[in-house]
């Protein structure tokens, strides 16, 4: 129904709730005397009874015991509508009632609350469809009805004025006393799921249109509706954790989720806030219930609740990192599971990283329960530029220190690179707090770019070069000479960290190997060899995927760059060199950066139909799509053409592929950390008549 | 499922059993509607039916499946019609006329009787097939052709801004002061209140 069919005037919902035990001493239902005492003061409405129409939604066990003639005889002069719904729920009834609505406006009504006398027609005459009518509301607590209350004061100091939407969400945050347009209120739905606050919820919808408006035409009493006060009701429910904080952080989650224009943001927020500070108020006086709130916030996937001003927990371990949830990135990914697996509470200084990756909220359900602080820092980002680099270290270590001077020094410090930033600000805190236990991780070489030739790297003067230098000075590897800011930082971590990791033996033997041996007997008595960490069993299930399979094929998924890599240049000659009815029985699912480079790639070969090309999806939902693949395939990075005296490199999807249990092939090169790995299958990289061997197995093992 | 006929009827909307998925997926529906019981779950509307039956005389209210097309709607429906001989409808809004080809792809023992289209909704009446009934086939591809051609109903335009300058100054200031209200001496914090109530 568009907003040109429907009739002029106003649709009035009432939801009522029935219980089969709502049958008072002289035999009539309670329900009946409510709702004859709401449409009473419709009947005696100013405004013209063909402009008005009312919707009872009668819901709960009990609607049986309702006399829908009844209702409509005793009122003659009002055209009422009575619906049921046997299943309970205020919003479950207004959503029946927004669908049958046929009136331009809409407005709600409690059962058990009345109507003033001009509330319809004031409320009608300031109505338009880019406006919310909000009117004056009275508490009634059946002896006398007052004006005071803290609602009607903020509505009545808004008298006469209308205002972008946007700057008085408060007016959101009930259900009563609005009149809003029914094309509107029709392009919403009231949550089923949410045990209370629905009404929040619902209205906070309207935020996702731009230019509403909330007008507030009078405070006069005569226009006002009144609610009965009641010391039981949903919104004056005594504090508990069900109520306080499971009940407050589901509607944050559906708030959250809406996707508002960047003028109605700061709306959004106010109305998660206001949620929020119930579960504070409650978390502060049950400060013992504040993990328990965290893991209820990760099990309903709310991710990204800064929760450290209710966390009284002192970390142990401090954590650079900079690059972490929720910013998109391998590396993120893997500290972030690097803390969940290890257990223990951090705080973390990670880099503003919006400029070059995008925001995936839901890794931060990774990390969450671990984290007792954590602090993005305001930095343009940077792999290369050394002032930049410098600058995250400067104030990560500013924002470290002023935590650690607050709650306490650290046990632990731990810091892990690609990005360097991360052991930069660890080399100045280890400078600054000695006795702190740092462990350095190295993902990959830090010096050498992916084709073994050093990495470029200007050092620039200024306070973190002077610092590091003087670090390097004080330890036995002074006299390791360096060119670039990548050598000085790996030599600062390789001589200051107490502990060193990485992440297969080929990669330390290839990283210590450029340095006296000494002081690489001395950097290996201290390292360890951590391969990256598989996800935990929960993580698989946290995320979703509703990616169709065909199973009477065989699936094989591939997450990664495709376009012009070796290994893949294998997979598509072997399968354009099957037979077309084994080709037609398989289908290999790549998910890729760009997908559309892929399928140019592929245009015009026998694989073109076999291979779907896929965007890159988010982490939680990569994770819950691997287990439905047949197989997961995984290949080397191509090291043929580079200066490496071994392959350095381990993919880490391999530590996700593995936490899956689905079986691997790898396409790999020999000796490297991959070959090694425990795979179902294996071929070596341009051995295409491997890969059609493995290809075979695959299909006959389904026959 | 078969036909046995696609003569326009007018659906039920008075005084009948509405099964749907959920309230949040209800679209909007046909303004005559009055005194429906909603339902959400088919078994809730096979016990209500029976007790109907057991306490009052009267006929069974008309049951519309609206939207519908589970496994349970289909044997819901099936029994109703098949079993009870009871008035069955589906209604299908246009925006997602799949859940009625859905429907007829299940319920293969079931025929259409009447048909009925308006702007916003497709309705078929339940039957028992009989035996000159002839396959839905074509019906089915026209409906989901048909869609194509419908505009989606909701849609939510506002109009433009209007408001006042002062009221453009009071709502672009109050967020800028209110941060640094706790620092302003209270005499101060009451004028400017004072000023700003003039002002608006």
């Amino acid at each position: 129904m568009t907003g040109s069919e429907l009739l002029p005037g106003i649709s009035i919902i009432i939801p009522s709730f029935i219980q089969p035990t709502d049958v008072a001493i002289d035999g009539r239902l309670r329900s009946d005397f409510r709702l004859h005492q709401v449409l009473r003061s419709i009947d005696q409405q100013s405004l013209a009874a063909h402009l008005a129409e009312v919707i009872v939604v009668a819901n709960g066990d009990g609607v049986s015991l309702l006399d829908e003639t009844s209702i409509s005889e005793a009122h003659p002069t009002v055209h009422i509508r009575v619906l049921k719904s046997l299943q309970a729920g205020a919003g479950r009834a207004r959503n029946i009632g927004i669908a049958v609505a046929n009136r331009s406006l809409l407005t709600f009504v409690d059962d058990d609350d009345t109507l003033n006398r001009e509330f319809l027609q004031v409320g009608l005459s300031s109505a338009g469809p880019d406006r919310v009518v909000v009117l004056p509301i009275l508490d009634d607590d059946g002896s006398i009805k007052t004006a005071g209350n803290s609602l009607n004061v903020r509505i009545k100091g808004m008298e006469s004025s209308t205002l972008p939407l946007n700057s008085t969400p408060w007016v959101l945050g009930f259900n009563s006393c609005k009149i809003i347009p029914t094309e509107v209120a029709k392009a919403f739905r009231y949550s089923e799921d949410i045990a209370s606050g629905e009404d929040v919820v619902y209205f906070a919808h309207l935020l996702t249109l731009p230019s509403l408006l909330a007008t507030f035409p009078t405070s006069k009493i005569e226009a006002a509706y009144v609610r009965t006060v009641r010391p039981n009701s949903v919104s004056r429910q005594n504090s508990s954790f069900e109520f306080s904080v499971q009940q407050r952080l589901q509607c944050v989650r559906e708030i959250k989720a809406l996707e508002v224009p960047k003028s109605n943001e700061n709306a959004l927020k106010s109305l998660i806030n206001a949620q929020f500070s119930f579960v504070e108020k409650f978390l502060q006086s049950h400060p013992d219930r504040v993990q328990d709130a965290i893991d209820y916030a990760v099990s309903i996937g709310l991710a990204g609740v800064d929760w450290s001003a209710l966390r009284r927990e002192k970390a142990d371990t401090l954590v650079f990192s900079y690059c972490f949830p929720p910013y998109s990135d391998t590396s993120a990914n893997v500290v972030a599971k690097v803390i969940r697996n290890r257990g223990a509470l951090v705080d973390v200084f990670y880099a503003d990283m919006s400029r070059v990756r995008k925001k995936d909220l839901s890794t931060r359900l990774i990390v969450d329960q671990f984290l007792v602080h954590s602090e993005e820092i305001n930095v343009e980002p940077s792999f290369g530029n050394w002032s930049l680099i410098s600058a995250y270290a400067a104030k990560a270590l500013r924002a470290a220190v002023k935590r650690t001077r607050s709650s306490g020094e650290y046990r632990k410090l731990y810091s892990r690179a690609l990005w360097s930033g991360s052991h930069v600000a660890a080399a100045l805190y280890k400078r600054k707090f000695p006795a702190v236990f740092w462990e350095a991780e190295f993902s990959d070489p830090l010096v050498l770019g992916a084709d073994g030739t050093p990495r470029e790297g200007a050092i620039t003067h200024g306070p973190t070069t002077f610092k590091l230098k003087a670090m390097l000075r004080k330890s036995a590897w002074n006299s390791v000479s360096y060119a670039t800011h990548f050598e000085l930082t790996e030599i600062v971590s390789l001589a200051c960290a107490d502990r060193l990791i990485f992440t297969n033996s080929n990669q330390r033997d290839v990283m210590l190997s450029r340095y006296p041996s000494d002081l690489k007997d001395a950097a290996f008595a201290k390292s360890v060899i951590a391969s990256h960490p598989q996800p935990s069993a929960d993580l698989f299930t946290m995320g979703h995927s509703d990616y169709k399979l065909d199973s009477s094929k065989l699936n094989i998924g591939y997450f990664g760059n495709f376009y012009g890599n070796r290994g893949m240049d294998d997979l598509i000659s072997a399968v354009a060199a099957l037979p077309q009815e084994a080709r037609e029985k398989l289908q290999i699912h790549v998910f890729t950066s760009k997908p559309a480079d892929l399928e140019v790639q592929l245009w015009g070969t026998a694989a073109y139909d076999r291979i779907r090309a896929n965007s890159y999806i988010p982490y939680l939902d990569f994770l819950a799509l691997l287990k439905q693949f047949d197989v997961l395939l995984v290949n080397d990075v191509d090291v043929s053409r580079s200066t490496w005296a071994s392959n350095p490199f381990l993919p880490s999807k391999i530590a996700d592929y593995k936490g899956s249990a689905v079986p691997i092939w790898g396409i790999v090169s020999k000796g490297s950390p991959l070959s090694y790995e425990p795979l179902a299958f294996t071929s070596y990289v341009g051995d295409v008549k491997g890969a059609i061997s493995v290809l075979q197995d695959l299909l006959a093992g389904r026959e | 499922m078969k036909i046995n006929s696609l003569d326009p009827f007018q659906p039920c909307t008075r005084h009948a059993i509405a099964l749907a998925i959920n309230s949040t997926e209800i679209p909007s529906l046909p303004p005559e509607i009055d005194a429906f019981s909603f339902f959400f779950d088919s078994a809730q509307v096979e016990q209500f039916a029976r007790e109907q039956s057991r306490f009052s005389s009267e006929s069974i209210a008309p049951l519309i499946i609206i939207d519908n097309a589970s496994d349970h709607a289909v044997k819901l429906a099936t029994s109703w019609v098949i079993e009870s001989r009871r008035h069955c409808e589906f209604w299908a809004h246009r925006h997602d006329l799949a859940s009625l080809s859905d429907f007829m792809s299940k319920a293969d023992t079931l025929a259409i009787d009447a048909f009925s289209i308006d702007t916003h909704w497709v309705c078929v009446r339940l039957a028992e097939p009989r035996i000159d009934s002839y396959p839905d086939t074509a019906l089915r591809m026209g409906l989901l052709a048909g869609k194509a051609q419908y505009t989606p109903a909701l849609q939510t335009e506002v109009g433009a801004l209007k408001f006042s300058a002062a009221q453009m100054i009071i709502s672009s200031l109050i967020p800028l002061v209110k941060p640094i209200k706790k620092y302003i001496p209270h005499n101060v914090v009451i004028i400017l209140y004072k000023l700003l109530e003039k002002f608006r």
